[in-house]
């Protein structure tokens, strides 16, 4: 091995990686063009990044699942939907309590909402894996949401937070037939959001889902919250597409939100406020 | 100012699948990995006004996901000093053997885990995501220089690794045409 094999060697992973200026990488495929053993030197190099580039590629081990990929479209999708203030918005600060808590609710209801409203980014397989991921048993509601713990059932959540929210298993709507056709719940659970605790009642109208989620106050943050009341029900701002509407007992805020027209959520917000409320007074 | 979703999901989420290669490699732990890429992805949506266009977006994406991965490690006490481990290879890796001439997927990765974590990361960043020395060392946080004898020292170190593999025993090269355990 001659000096210059030497040189040219030091210089063989800037020259395979493409860092080289033009004139040096020149300098090194002229001496490689005149010498074999540095040629298969370099040639077993790229051959070593080649295959680390292949194995990574083709691991099976490496790959997103789809299911992953589809919630995190979700929750990005969400995300991207929520007001233009989106920085305020999603620091854990309370300065604004009631658009922390708008932005909240908005998110618990991603797969449900904003996922149904923007149809247009969704394929109809993964608008299916959305309507799977909120109505079914929300597996990947801590994975969607970044949640700080699974979901548990309310009973559960009675037992160990809130007491209230073991009476919201058996609420159901005053009537389960409203104009625009049948309102079903298809799910309850608990779940934390930015270290609140939520009962979350999901329910369908219209083919869409609407969620009910509901959080004591402690006494104090639902004093501090400004919307506009309109009697016991109060109407808070469109976000990008989701209406939603909220009321309250004396120790909890209960939201509605939902991809539906505000007509419709006003209605299932009337069917659920009675029964919410009655149960949450019950606690 | 927020550029559209579209932008973000034409331009950032195409990379996913190669963003979640990445995080798997460095997490060894599917749901690990699945957050690291999802709190890179947030991050990037929410800075996304400062990416500009045309540049290499995989390499911000990486970037950022480095920086979430740092953040978590210093979170859970787990941030490892690297600078013994130059040290440290640079006294253990004094002879590099040839590189077998058939390598498997699987001798790679097993040959890839088998070197010191900080010159797996340059390796990967380099030979896998085709990132430049500038770009890798922005994202690593660390001195362009640095990454040039650790991308050095790593891949003789990969190379002793694959030629222990191929030749069955630890650290011994093998000959050029050596035929190799098994083709991919």
């Amino acid at each position: 091995m001659t000096a210059e094999c030497r040189k040219v060697r030091e210089l063989a992973d800037a020259y395979l990686s493409e860092q080289l200026l033009v004139e040096t990488t020149h300098d090194i495929a002229r001496h490689l063009d005149g010498c074999p053993a540095c040629r298969a030197e370099f040639e077993a190099r790229r051959r070593l990044k080649s295959a680390a580039k292949l194995a990574f590629e083709r691991s099976v081990e490496l790959q997103p699942t789809p299911e992953f990929a589809t919630a995190l479209r979700a929750r990005l999708a969400a995300e991207a939907a929520l007001p233009g203030a989106r920085p305020a918005l999603w620091q854990r600060s309370w300065r604004q309590p009631w658009r922390h808590w708008g932005a909240m609710a908005a998110g618990l209801l991603l797969v449900v909402g904003v996922g149904v409203a923007s149809l247009s980014w969704l394929s109809p397989s993964s608008l299916a894996a959305l309507a799977r991921l909120a109505a079914g048993d929300h597996q990947y509601c801590a994975l969607t949401f970044r949640l700080a713990e699974q979901p548990i059932s309310l009973e559960q959540a009675a037992r160990d937070y809130d007491a209230a929210f073991g009476l919201l298993q058996s609420v159901t709507p005053t009537s389960t037939t409203l104009p625009g056709g049948p309102l079903e719940v298809v799910d309850r659970h608990s779940c934390v959001w930015e270290g609140v605790r939520f009962a979350h009642l999901v329910l369908r109208y219209k083919d869409t889902l609407v969620s009910v989620v509901v959080a004591g106050d402690g006494g104090t943050t639902a004093s501090r919250i400004p919307w506009q009341r309109l009697g016991d029900e109060s109407v808070m701002p469109s976000v990008d597409g989701l209406q939603m509407t909220s009321f309250r007992g004396a120790r909890h805020v209960a939201f509605v939100v939902s991809a539906l027209p505000d007509a419709d959520v006003q209605a299932v917000a009337r069917v659920m406020q009675g029964p919410v409320s009655r149960a949450l007074a019950g606690a | 100012m927020a550029q559209p979703w579209e932008t973000f999901e034409a331009e950032a989420l195409q990379h996913l699948d190669r963003l979640f290669r990445l995080a798997m490699w460095f997490e060894r732990d599917r749901r690990e990995a699945e957050d690291l890429v999802q709190d890179t992805l947030v991050q990037a949506l929410r800075s996304f006004h400062r990416y500009t266009p045309g540049t290499n977006c995989r390499a911000w994406l990486v970037t950022i996901l480095q920086h979430v991965r740092s953040n978590r490690r210093r979170a859970a006490f787990r941030h490892k000093l690297v600078e013994d481990v130059d040290d440290q290879i640079a006294e253990t890796v004094p002879f590099v053997p040839a590189v077998p001439q058939h390598i498997t997927d699987e001798d790679m990765l097993a040959a890839l885990r088998g070197i010191p974590e900080p010159y797996q990361d340059i390796i990967v960043l380099c030979d896998v995501e085709d990132m430049t020395y500038k770009e890798i060392a922005e994202a690593l946080s660390i001195p362009i220089g640095t990454v040039m004898s650790r991308l050095h020292r790593g891949r003789a170190a990969l190379r002793k690794q694959l030629g222990a593999a191929a030749s069955g025993g630890l650290g011994e090269g093998v000959p050029p045409g050596t035929p190799a355990r098994s083709t991919s």
